[in-house]
């Protein structure tokens, strides 16, 4: 309050305030000084009256003596009289030394000093020296008049109102003295000030007309060096404000067309820590379909978990709290429960302390681009199915072709061996064949009958079984390359049985075995070519008969629902385990001296196999080593299939 | 030509062994052959009585004639022995490798009975 007064009472401009405080202090100094001579000036009167006074008084004391001794009273009186008339003397008295008035004269200002009569007895000072006694308005000297001893006093009353006028005067003359001096000091000081005053006010002015006219120039400043600086300082201050403006002005621009520009683009807010909504554009309302009173100082919902992990959302306050930028996808929905994809920028506002106070949020619609992606993923995906499908489809297929061509490696490593085991075989029996017709042509008279006998029956075996192992040959390669003729019709098997078992009925009997035939009462008729399958009959009964050196051998034929089932077992020396299917393969011999000794083509199981297989039945062999073998065939009943295989 | 010469046949098929001995009876005079019809009965044999020459097919049961040349040649009783193969394979090639070991030769079946005789002579009278 105090202060607010004073800021009142006080004038605000300079001038006044310089003139204010110089009155001060000289009003004060003047009075002052004027009281201060004016009492030194008083004292000196007094004491130049008193020292006058004395002088008088002495002079009178010297001068009465003679009067006093001599009792002339007269001439002391005429001295008194003189004496009286100096200025300032109000009353002498002349005493004897016990203080009885002798003369007294009394000044009178406008006439002459009168003599007083009404003696009266004065106190003169107990000690008999000079002595001066100062009242308010007069002095009183006594001065004792010495012959030899002292014989009586001077007193000299001395008025002191003519000092007193005097000093008063003095001291109206210095008041009025020092007023006119402060005047002129003050005037003086105004005048001198009066420029760099002016000056002050126009810098003042000046200055305060940078905000809106910066970069003006203050005229040159001719004052004192200070005023002289501080208009340089003004001008200087006032050309870097310029600068400061303009590039503030250019960079508000930039940012102002950037802010535009990403105005235009993206979907801008400004959050506080609590992530409340400070700022938000067109694009952002657009967006969510709120409206700007509905955002601000609101939590920003697209910035909450909805659709994506509450630990998502974690890390990126996390981050951004920190003071790092977060970029990001964020998955949200707006107003209208439309799906949004935003991508996400968040840039936080750092203060002097280096933490955020602020978060600018940009963020980009990129809800189709995401669709076209997951279109693009959709596609791909397919894509890759069709990929993977025609991958597999190649794969399977070059499997197939490589299986394809494996077989056909293995059928034409299968056909260069055949090729080469048949040669094998065929030049076994022409072997025997050439040697013994050679033996027989050059050297026969060296031979008995019976040695020529064999000899020539060797040659008819080998021929024989090379004429079997050619027509074997035929036979397989005719199957093999289809172009067998199958006579198909419908064939009593069971009377084609019974003829086959009567045609080797003697060939058993002769090695005195039995040969048995069982037979359903009552059966179908399979259609197949007859030729073909008395073939394999035969071929399984010459088998039999030949590994069998005793007991029987059974045919049984038994019909099931869609097939005819043929067996013949014999007692023979039975086949090992490892070899009961292999014994269909072409040249497939087992190994055993019986069967070296009754060697045969060794394609008659291969050709049964052919048979059956064409007619899509099946042939195999069972058997107990030592016990004997089962050599087992079936035959569809319904031939369809194979009617339609031969139409083609 | 040297008496009692011991010849042994090791053949599977039972007439071209026939006509081998009849062949070689007539060619030397005071020759016995024995014949065995596969390698395993041809080493046992060997084992029992020198020989003064093999004749061995190539293709028996059990162990070849391939086999038991490399026996033979690997045997320092037998060592050098004079082998003859018979064959019916159709890759000499394969054949040709008989030839790798000294006193050794092959006949290709089917063969002229002077043939064998030739190559017989020869190599009992290269040993």
């Amino acid at each position: 309050m105090s202060r607010m007064y004073c800021q009142r009472l006080l004038p605000r401009r300079l001038d006044l305030q310089v003139m204010l405080l110089a009155s001060i202090i000289l009003g004060l100094t003047v009075p002052v000084v004027a009281l201060y001579e004016a009492n030194e000036s008083a004292e000196r009167a007094v004491k130049s009256a008193s020292l006058q006074a004395k002088a008088l008084a002495e002079n009178i004391s010297v001068t009465s003596v003679e009067y006093l001794i001599t009792q002339d009273f007269a001439s002391a009186e005429q001295l008194l009289v003189r004496s009286a008339r100096f200025p300032g003397v109000i009353d002498i008295q002349i005493t004897d030394i016990s203080g009885n008035i002798m003369s007294d004269v009394v000044a009178n200002p406008l006439n002459e000093p009168a003599l007083r009569y009404d003696f009266l007895l004065i106190t003169p000072p107990s000690n008999v020296k000079p002595q001066k006694q100062l009242h308010d308005s007069f002095l009183t000297i006594w001065e004792p008049i010495i012959s030899v001893n002292p014989i009586g006093w001077v007193k000299l009353t001395y008025s002191l109102t003519e000092t007193e006028k005097i000093a008063s005067e003095h001291l109206r003359d210095y008041m009025v003295d020092g007023l006119i001096m402060v005047t002129l000091l003050v005037a003086m000081i105004l005048y001198v000030m009066k420029r760099p005053l002016k000056l002050l006010r126009t810098a003042a002015k000046f200055a305060e007309n940078l905000k809106h006219k910066n970069g003006a120039q203050l005229k040159t400043m001719r004052g004192s060096v200070e005023i002289e600086q501080l208009g340089n300082a003004l001008n200087e201050a006032s050309l870097n404000l310029y600068k400061q403006e303009t590039a503030i002005n250019e960079a508000m621009k930039a940012l102002g067309s950037q802010k535009s520009a990403m105005d235009q683009h993206s979907i801008v807010s400004v959050i506080d820590t609590d992530g409340r909504i400070t700022y938000v554009n067109e694009k952002f309302i657009d967006l969510t379909g709120y409206r700007k009173d509905e955002l601000l100082g609101h939590r920003h919902k697209l910035l909450e978990p909805k659709f994506q992990s509450v630990t998502f959302f974690e890390q990126m306050w996390k981050r951004i709290s920190a003071g790092k930028v977060w970029h990001g996808e964020i998955l949200n929905k707006s107003k209208y429960d439309n799906t949004v994809w935003l991508n996400t920028s968040i840039v936080p506002f750092m203060n002097e302390h280096g933490t955020p106070y602020e978060y600018v949020v940009i963020m980009t619609d990129i809800s189709k681009q995401k669709q076209v992606e997951a279109e693009l993923e959709q596609k791909a995906t397919s894509l890759k199915q069709m990929t993977d499908h025609l991958e597999e489809l190649v794969k399977n297929r070059t499997e197939e072709l490589e299986q394809a061509n494996i077989q056909l490696m293995h059928l034409n490593k299968i056909k260069s061996e055949f090729v080469s085991v048949v040669s094998h075989e065929l030049r076994t029996p022409l072997t025997s064949i050439q040697s013994f017709s050679e033996i027989l042509k050059n050297d026969i008279e060296e031979l008995d009958l019976t040695e020529q006998k064999n000899f020539l029956s060797i040659i008819n075996k080998e021929s024989d079984r090379l004429g079997r192992l050619i027509n074997d040959l035929l036979d397989i390669q005719k199957i093999d390359s289809g172009k067998m003729t199958w006579k198909d019709q419908h064939i009593d098997l069971a009377k084609l049985l019974s003829d086959s078992t009567e045609l080797f009925f003697q060939a058993f009997k002769e090695k005195g075995l039995t040969l048995k035939l069982s037979l359903p009462e009552k059966m179908d008729n399979p259609v197949v070519d007859e030729d073909r399958i008395k073939q394999v009959i035969a071929n399984l009964l010459s088998n039999a008969l030949k590994f069998t050196e005793q007991g029987s051998v059974m045919i049984t034929l038994t019909t099931e629902l869609d097939y005819a089932k043929i067996s013949i077992c014999d007692t023979g020396l039975g086949i090992p385990e490892k070899e009961l299917e292999s014994v269909f393969e072409s040249f497939h011999q087992v190994d055993n001296t019986e069967t070296r000794k009754t060697r045969g083509s060794g394609l008659g199981l291969a050709i049964c196999k052919e048979i059956i297989e064409h007619y899509e039945g099946h042939i195999w062999a069972e058997s107990t080593l030592g016990k004997g073998s089962c050599f087992y065939f079936t035959l569809p009943m319904t031939n369809n299939n194979k009617k339609s295989r031969n139409a083609i | 030509m040297k008496k009692n010469i011991k010849i042994l046949i090791a053949e599977d098929d039972a007439h071209i062994a026939l006509a081998l001995k009849v062949v070689l009876r007539k060619a030397i005079e005071c020759g016995i052959t024995t014949v065995v019809s596969d390698g395993d009965q041809a080493l046992a044999a060997l084992n029992q009585t020198t020989y003064d020459l093999i004749i061995s097919d190539w293709n028996m049961p059990g162990k070849t004639g391939m086999d038991l040349l490399i026996e033979n040649r690997t045997n320092k009783e037998t060592k050098n022995t004079p082998f003859l193969m018979l064959t019916a394979r159709t890759d000499l090639s394969g054949v040709k490798e008989v030839l790798n070991y000294d006193i050794t030769d092959y006949i290709s079946k089917p063969f002229s009975n002077n043939e064998v005789i030739e190559k017989v002579l020869n190599l009992l009278h290269e040993n």
